[in-house]
């Protein structure tokens, strides 16, 4: 006899029984309380990824079962007794045996069909990278894991390296070096906006690769981000009330300049004739600041602009130039320009109570957004930001970042790639087309009453036509398509979506759960039987 | 030839000019009208109106259709003008209503007139992070009752039944009054009453019916006598009446409503509520009488009542009205297999809830025979038997149904997860009980512990996990009474346990 034996039998007794069934049941439970609250709290797919299919919890419903068997086969041989017993726990190990082989085998997806479009797509909830060197005509999917925290991939498939994936990110403003070439040819600033009650960050960029624009609106505040030169022109408009300006050049010049005529309508408008780089152009600056065209309309492509000081002066609009300001000051009846000297200074602004600080200001870096890993943040019931996944490519010497439902265009050493962080997708072996979607409403509502899908399935060999509607399945090749959602395209008519099942643990689920019901019936009985003996 | 002028005057004219202004003291209630997606009769709509915008069932000794009507037509009887009032309940609505802190209503009229001020404080509050979740659901039940408030002063929210050659059309009755030129409302709402009873049903007039009964006030009603009478009388044959009158009421009412829904009566928490109390009943009764218990039929009653007291007073968290299903729901046979087992279950574990505290109570305050101990013990052990089997029938119910409708068995849903839960609290007392490893004692205090995970299931999943956790003031109707369940049976836990231990260490 081999001292492996009298082991086993101990671990055997050990694991088979109650005081670690009920250790294992009491883990599961507090898990499964905690996923709930997860869930609540951050949404299903980051409770997916950090609980529900993560592989402690596998392990821990791997041993209830191991728990189960044990339990099970130290009860052996049978006595009649537990004739309930034994098939309750059978069942359970049946039922378990067929999600293993639904979570293994399964295919739980989508497929979109927009109105009289044949589809063979099906999308799968895995994420995959589609990478696409356009120039060779190669292709690869890469395949990426299921985690919940951002991991390293490091995976190489010709020139491209698939580095850092976020399954859970937002975009955030982080400031990059420009271009030895661009350095100090743009300016990029960012600045705290408080008022009554709020506080809010506003970034402005003229270097023409970053995400910040140059004109933000906040109620009825209007700002403008306007390059530094132009902060003299502004501090000339208390002596003249007009001036001129490049946009290009950021060159400006006032009335006094000998290429400026000013003439009056009939009508008592004030008009400008400019002769500039050899052109001339013809202003109404107090109604507008664009010069106009032949047939007297304003040209927004110029890039002279006119700037008059009563066209802004009765409006709440801020003019920035990085570190100084300008407005007009209805108390002073003046343009005011106000400078910040360091960052972190304060200009208090003319309208209620409105101050302006200084948190950034570069000509060498610009803002640009980049992912950053994030936890899901839900508002009213809904996830509104952290659930996006990103990914950050190389290829050669560019870095980019890749977002979720976004496909990247990347030019490197003559190739051009495309990019994709996509659903993966198969396809299916027959067509289907959305002849019609329905939505019956409750009488005098909008509330729907039901969702119906009439369906052409074209196998190659014939054409059949299925009416899908909740509850009623269609089923087809061992695959089974439910109705689900439904979208409206840009013409306005519906499409449908239907989520597609193949499920072969199912019958063995179904097995199990009967065995458990049977079972608890025998059990019940038996029970009985021995009570009235 | 004057005075037979004057007699036709009297007699024909009079009553057409009263017609006008007296449409609304007539029999209104029985009118169809479309609401919230369904028939219904005028009666049931207006109390709905009524109670919704006002919490209150009459207004000055008028009942809620003749108010509906009146503010309809915008008519001031005797020319006295309605004036509604609201509730107002939160602080900070209070506060920015400008009202008194002890003030708990406001004329509708004066809250109509800051319409657009709410809507701006709403989406003001919507905007804030963190924003306040108890006030912005004050502040849009408000704006709810407010707009209803106004559809209905416009006449737009009354819909009067008109055929179109052999269609129904539901027009105002805004629209209705000036399409029938002078002739007589009263006449002409009547005409179109029978028309659409003629031409379509008169199926609605059930729910008539089923408001006016007020059944499950009678049932509870019953349900107390009951009690009262095994409790001071000598005989049981009083209470045993009762009871089986409770029951057939309860049966009554909740054919009618699933009479008129067209459904199983088991789709909100109104229905679960009042599906489990009558199933607990019902089962206690049967197992009563099978074991010769009568213990099983007290607990039993004093569920059913706890579940039609909260039908009758927690209108906050309990919805009384019938409203169209959403479409997944749409299948009778899942519907009433799986929710019906689980509302069962739900009902017998109830019952094991109730003796296991009342026990705790006994072990810890009065002297208790451990004869009796071992007796109750094997009574609630019964009932959790019960509860089980039914809430693993119903488990698995589900995910047939689930994977039927949406393609998957099991999905970790919030609800489904905490339906395992609860399974699994269950299993550990059942094994623990069955190799003797939990004392009895200890099974009675932990089977009324165990309850908490059944609430969570049924109420908390609603109540606390889908409102978004972010409202953790527990302010809102269903989180509030959660929360004081909750306290309240931990309280009674913790004073009766340690109550169990003094006396194993006296004895």
């Amino acid at each position: 006899m081999t001292p492996i034996k009298p082991l086993f039998d101990k671990i055997m007794r050990y694991v088979g029984g109650l005081k670690f069934a009920v250790v294992i049941i009491a883990l599961f439970v507090i898990a499964m309380i905690a996923g709930t609250f997860i869930e609540s709290f951050y949404g299903s797919e980051y409770a997916g990824r950090l609980l529900y299919k993560s592989t402690p919890f596998f392990i821990l419903q791997a041993l209830l079962l191991v728990s189960i068997l044990f339990a099970t086969i130290l009860r052996f041989p049978p006595k009649e007794r537990l004739y309930g017993f034994y098939i309750i726990h059978i069942g359970l190990m049946v039922i378990f045996t067929g999600a293993v082989i639904t979570y293994v085998t399964g295919i739980d997806g989508q497929i979109t069909l927009a109105p009289n479009d044949p589809t063979r797509r099906i999308v799968l909830p895995e994420d995959v990278l589609i990478v696409n060197n356009e120039t060779l005509h190669k292709e690869a999917e890469i395949q990426l894991p299921y985690s919940l925290l951002p991991t390293v991939l490091n995976i190489k498939w010709r020139d491209v390296e698939v580095l850092d994936y976020l399954p859970f990110s937002k975009n955030a403003m982080t400031w990059t070096e420009a271009a030895p070439k661009d350095q100090g040819a743009y300016t990029s600033s960012s600045y705290e906006l408080s008022g009554q009650n709020m506080v809010q960050t506003v970034t402005f960029s003229r270097h023409p690769n970053s995400e910040a624009t140059n004109h933000q609106e906040l109620g009825l505040l209007s700002m403008e981000y306007l390059p530094e030169d132009l902060a003299a022109c502004f501090s000339g408009l208390n002596q003249s009330d007009l001036f001129f300006w490049d946009m290009n050049t950021t060159n400006c010049f006032t009335l006094k300049d000998p290429n400026v005529e000013i003439k009056f309508s009939k009508a008592g408008q004030r008009m400008a004739f400019v002769k500039y780089t050899g052109q001339p152009f013809i202003f109404l600056p107090d109604k507008s600041p664009f010069p106009l065209d032949k047939e007297l309309k304003p040209l927004r492509s110029s890039t002279l602009r006119a700037f008059s000081s009563s066209l802004f002066s009765k409006s709440t609009i801020l003019f920035i130039f990085g570190k100084q300001v300008a407005f007009y000051s209805k108390e002073t009846k003046k343009w005011e320009i106000k400078t910040f000297e360091n960052i972190g200074d304060v200009v208090a602004l003319p309208w209620m109570g409105f101050k302006l600080k200084l948190l950034n200001h570069s000509t060498t870096q610009y803002p640009t957004t980049t992912p950053v890993a994030a936890r899901p943040e839900k508002k009213d019931g809904e996830i509104v930001a952290g659930e996006q996944k990103a990914l950050k490519v190389k290829i050669n010497d560019t870095i980019t970042w890749v977002r979720a439902g976004q496909e990247e265009r990347i030019k490197s050493n003559d190739n051009f790639y495309t990019i994709a962080l996509a659903k993966k997708t198969i396809e299916l072996p027959f067509e289907l087309t959305l002849q019609e979607f329905k939505m019956d409403t409750n009488p005098g509502t909008k509330t729907p009453a039901s969702y119906e899908s009439y369906v052409n399935l074209f196998d190659g060999a014939g054409n059949s036509t299925h009416h899908i509607f909740m509850n009623n399945p269609l089923k087809y090749n061992r695959l089974t398509f439910y109705q689900s959602s439904y979208f409206q395209d840009d013409n306005g008519q519906y499409g449908s979506v239907l989520s597609v099942n193949f499920d072969p643990g199912r019958p063995i689920k179904y097995l199990g759960s009967f065995l458990l019901v049977i079972g608890c019936i025998l059990h019940y009985l038996i029970g009985l039987r021995r009570k009235s003996a | 030839m004057k005075t037979f002028l004057l007699l036709f005057v009297i007699l024909f004219v009079a009553p057409w000019a009263n017609g006008a202004t007296d449409v609304c003291k007539s029999d209104i209630g029985s009118l169809p009208v479309l609401a919230g997606g369904r028939i219904k009769p005028l009666y049931v709509h207006a109390n709905e109106f009524l109670k919704f915008v006002t919490n209150k069932t009459k207004y000055e000794g008028m009942s809620a259709d003749t108010v509906y009507c009146y503010l309809s037509l915008g008519i001031a009887p005797d020319n006295k003008e309605i004036k509604l009032t609201s509730p107002v309940g939160h602080v900070k609505l209070k506060k920015f209503l400008s009202l008194d802190s002890n003030e708990t209503i406001i004329p509708t009229d004066t809250l109509a007139a800051q319409d657009t001020g709410l809507r701006q404080e709403y989406q003001s509050e919507t905007q804030k992070t963190p924003s306040d979740e108890s006030y912005k659901t004050e502040l849009g039940n408000t704006l709810s009752r407010l707009d209803l408030y106004a559809s209905v002063k416009s006449g737009d929210d009354w819909k009067v039944a008109t055929w179109e050659g052999a269609e129904l059309k539901w027009v105002s009755i805004k629209q209705f009054t000036q399409s029938i030129g002078g002739a007589s409302l009263d006449l002409k709402l009547q005409e179109a009453k029978d028309q659409f009873i003629s031409k379509q049903t008169d199926h609605y007039l059930l729910e008539m019916f089923y408001a006016k009964a007020h059944l499950f006030s009678w049932a509870m009603l019953t349900t107390l006598l009951a009690m009262l009478a095994f409790f001071l009388l000598k005989t049981t044959t009083w209470g045993n009446v009762l009871t089986f009158t409770s029951l057939g009421i309860e049966l009554a009412g909740i054919t009618l409503r699933s009479m008129i829904s067209g459904r199983a009566p088991i789709t909100n928490m109104y229905e679960t509520v009042m599906f489990s109390g009558f199933g607990a009943l019902l089962l206690a009764t049967i197992v009563s009488i099978v074991k010769k218990e009568k213990i099983y039929m007290w607990g039993g009653l004093g569920y059913n009542f706890l579940c039609l007291f909260m039908m009758m007073f927690a209108n906050n968290m309990l919805d009384s009205s019938i409203a169209p299903l959403v479409p997944v729901l749409r299948d009778n046979f899942w519907l009433s297999t799986h929710v019906c087992s689980i509302m069962l279950s739900y009902g017998a574990l109830a019952l094991s809830w109730i003796l296991a505290n009342i026990m705790l109570v006994r072990m810890r305050f009065f002297t208790i025979y451990s004869k009796d101990v071992t007796y109750y013990t094997k009574v609630i052990h019964t009932c959790l038997k019960y509860g089980v089997v039914l809430l693993a029938a119903g488990i698995i119910l589900g995910g047939i149904w689930a994977d039927y409708s949406w393609g998957r068995f099991w999905g970790w849903d919030p609800k489904e997860t905490w339906s395992l839960i609860t399974l699994c609290v269950y299993m550990v007392i059942l094994h623990g009980r069955y190799t003797s490893w939990i004392s009895p004692q200890r099974f009675i205090l932990v089977t009324a512990g165990a309850f908490m995970s059944v609430m969570m299931a049924w109420f908390g999943v609603n109540y606390i996990l889908a409102s978004g956790l972010h409202s953790y003031g527990f302010s809102s109707g269903g989180a509030l009474f959660l929360g004081l369940f909750f306290a309240a049976q931990i309280t009674v836990m913790a004073v009766c346990s340690w109550g169990i231990d003094q006396k194993k260490a006296a004895s």
